[in-house]
């Protein structure tokens, strides 16, 4: 198991339209994917901290877009529909952020992904937060948006793009790492809505809250997050075994209403 | 007690004040202990069931499934507080009458696998099984439990509790701050329409809470005089808040309580700092310690956001009241103690006070029995109470006449 535990960083980056199946449900998503085939997965990667980092996106889509970045001062950079933007990620210091789309469209299709900036001493896994309302996507994904006030039913809720039970085979979400050995997690919730997760058997330590700056070095099973807010925490694994983390808010742990589904994952505590 | 007059400072300006006018019923009743007392070598045993029926505000009444104590025969929302000392080693012991299985998850203890509560990495503990989950308590804090089979349902239908870690020097961790009491204050909501129709309410990801409870309570249930918290001059009290709901609590604090965060999930915060507004997500547990200005009542409000769409579905307030610091000027709260949840007593136990006001201690024959059934009083409270002050710590169960029984808790 390599230390960083994520994807490098991509020289180029195609922004696709498709279509998703999540928890049994099709809808239309937008995805940032490493290669101009689509993936139903954003590609969320590592950076060398304090290195700038030259980027190519491709915007698949049929509308134009601009690339967001939650570091301070960032300008967002327009993505014409159909055409190639050349941009360069700024020199970051060591934490995670997450990039993505700045329109409605964007957010509501779920073009979004983690960087991952230094942390490389330990194995970094992260988890990419998402609620999806099938209804809405095919709405806003055919030219509409998203009425004010209109209630918000989301039927699905993602890991990394993916619901539970397929959350367990992910490679950087799974934390599969050996009793008395230490991780971190980044969790980014690029969802509509606050998300809470509880990790069961452990605590983990708050190292980094982009929302809740004064909960760094708080120790805690349960942890929330707000929208758009990225966090960092470490885990120590002082015991064996397997132990979900889960969305607390219990409509998150299904799939379309079935339980057990969506925001689920697992920390695998090797012997 | 809620927290008032089980307090160690008020029982023992309550023992003073009462010594004279109470020696002759104490030593009738220190004579009425029964040797078995001594020892509750059974453990407790908590038990769930799924035919409980919970009364709202407006007189109305749902259906809940929850856990209750074995001893009890009744399941409550919440179910008991369940209470250890911290570095105690524990066998919760659980078995399970009703009709589909169950289990109990000890959320926050960081207890092994094996006892975890989680159906497909633990186990279930199916119609009439039995099961003992077995940890060591190490960290003092604020902790839930509930149940852990299709966790939507079950958390909305009612099977959660709180858990308390305590350390015998009254302090909130190894080198904290004291303080005088507990006051276990759980956040939970539920939505009427899947309580009264449990199976209909699938699909469960739209489950929309509309009864918003503290300690089960909502309205104006919260304003009755057991459920306050109530403060003497001097007092600093330990809210437990902890959250069972769908909904996102926040809590303001009016500057009279003074209130300081020092722990959230049963851990120390590494600075603890003062708070006029806390937001507690499901799950979350904070403690916070309050020094009630002489004399407040007021109240803590607590408005519970929707998660989804953001907005104030709902505000219920934790009232408190401001006891004398003279137990001349008590008037009737002396018929008060032993009652509200978690009904702790250090030294005295009280049967409620009656539907016709603090006036009306119960004068009929009581009976008590721990929590393996023996009976450990069976007589008359001449003067409305019962002095537990040697009794062992532990849960017992008081039958009052027709009244439902009630549990207490004797701690020293």
């Amino acid at each position: 198991m390599g230390a960083v535990h994520a994807q490098d960083a991509p020289d180029t980056l195609w922004l696709q339209l498709n279509e998703a199946v999540l928890g049994g449900d099709s809808m239309p998503a937008l995805r940032f994917c490493e290669g101009a085939t689509w993936d139903s997965l954003n590609y969320s990667f590592h950076m060398a901290a304090d290195v700038p980092q030259s980027l190519v996106v491709h915007n698949g889509d049929t509308v134009d877009h601009a690339f967001a970045l939650n570091v301070e001062g960032w300008e967002p950079v327009a993505l014409v529909a159909g055409t190639a933007t050349e941009l360069t990620l700024p020199s970051l210091s060591a934490g995670s952020y997450c990039y993505g789309l700045d329109s409605e469209r964007g957010k509501v299709l779920g073009g979004a992904g983690i960087i991952m900036v230094g942390n490389d001493d330990l194995p970094h896994f992260h988890w990419n937060l998402g609620d999806w309302e099938p209804a809405r996507l095919a709405s806003v994904a055919e030219g509409g948006t998203v009425e004010e006030g209109a209630p918000y039913v989301p039927r699905q809720f993602t890991v990394n793009d993916r619901t539970f039970p397929n959350t367990m085979n992910d490679p950087y979400g799974y934390v599969q790492i050996g009793v008395g050995t230490s991780c971190y997690i980044t969790i980014a919730n690029q969802g509509s809505m606050d998300h809470v997760l509880h990790f069961h058997g452990f605590h983990v330590e708050v190292l980094q809250a982009s929302k809740h700056p004064e909960r760094v070095g708080w120790i805690k099973d349960t942890v929330p997050f707000l929208q758009g807010e990225v966090t960092v925490v470490r885990l120590d694994a002082f015991q064996p075994g397997m132990y979900p983390v889960h969305n607390h808010n219990l409509i998150a742990v299904t799939n379309a209403g079935f339980y057990p589904g969506g925001m689920i994952t697992h920390l695998d505590i090797q012997p | 007690m809620k927290t008032m007059l089980h307090s160690p400072v008020r029982m023992s300006r309550l023992r003073k004040g009462w010594s004279s006018l109470c020696l002759l019923t104490l030593s009738v009743l220190a004579a009425c202990l029964p040797s078995g007392l001594r020892g509750q070598a059974l453990p407790p045993q908590l038990f769930s069931e799924m035919d409980g029926i919970h009364f709202l505000d407006d007189g109305s009444s749902v259906p809940i499934w929850g856990y209750g104590w074995v001893t009890d025969g009744y399941i409550t929302l919440p179910g008991p507080l369940l209470t250890y000392n911290e570095g105690q080693s524990v066998d919760l012991y659980f078995t399970n009458p009703s009709p589909e299985s169950h289990t109990i998850h000890l959320h926050g203890l960081d207890v092994d696998q094996a006892n975890d509560g989680v159906p497909a990495t633990s186990f279930l503990v199916p119609l009439n099984g039995e099961a003992v989950y077995s940890f060591v308590a190490d960290q003092a804090g604020t902790f839930l439990y509930h149940c852990h089979v299709t966790t939507t349902l079950h958390l909305t239908m009612g099977m959660y509790g709180m858990i308390l870690v305590k350390r015998p020097d009254q302090t909130l961790f190894e080198g904290g701050p004291s303080y005088t009491d507990d006051v276990p204050l759980l956040f939970s909501d539920l939505e009427v329409a899947t309580n009264l129709d449990p199976v209909g309410s699938f699909p469960f990801h739209d489950i929309r809470p509309d009864v918003f409870m503290i300690n089960g309570k909502q309205g104006s249930q919260l304003e009755a005089e057991d459920q306050r918290v109530w403060a003497a001059p001097g007092d600093t009290l330990a809210l437990r808040l902890g959250s069972m709901a769908y909904s996102r609590v926040r809590c303001h604090f009016p500057p009279e309580l003074h209130a300081v965060c020092h722990m959230s999930d049963g851990r120390a915060l590494p600075e603890p700092f003062a708070v006029d507004s806390l937001d507690i997500f499901p799950g979350e547990r904070f403690t916070v310690l309050v020094a009630p200005e002489e004399g407040f009542e007021g109240s803590v409000s607590c408005d519970y956001w929707n998660m989804i769409d953001p907005g104030i579905e709902d505000t219920q307030e934790i009232h408190f009241g401001a006891l004398p610091s003279s137990l001349d000027d008590l008037g009737d709260f002396d018929t008060m103690l032993g009652v509200g949840y978690p009904n702790p007593a250090n030294s005295w136990y009280a049967p409620a006070v009656g539907a016709a006001g603090p006036d009306s201690g119960f004068q009929g024959e009581v009976v008590v029995t721990d929590l393996q059934g023996r009976e450990c009083f069976r007589g008359r409270l001449e003067q409305g109470r019962l002095d537990v002050s040697d009794w062992p710590e532990g849960t017992y169960v008081a039958r009052c006449g027709n009244r439902a029984p009630t549990r207490f808790m004797v701690f020293h």
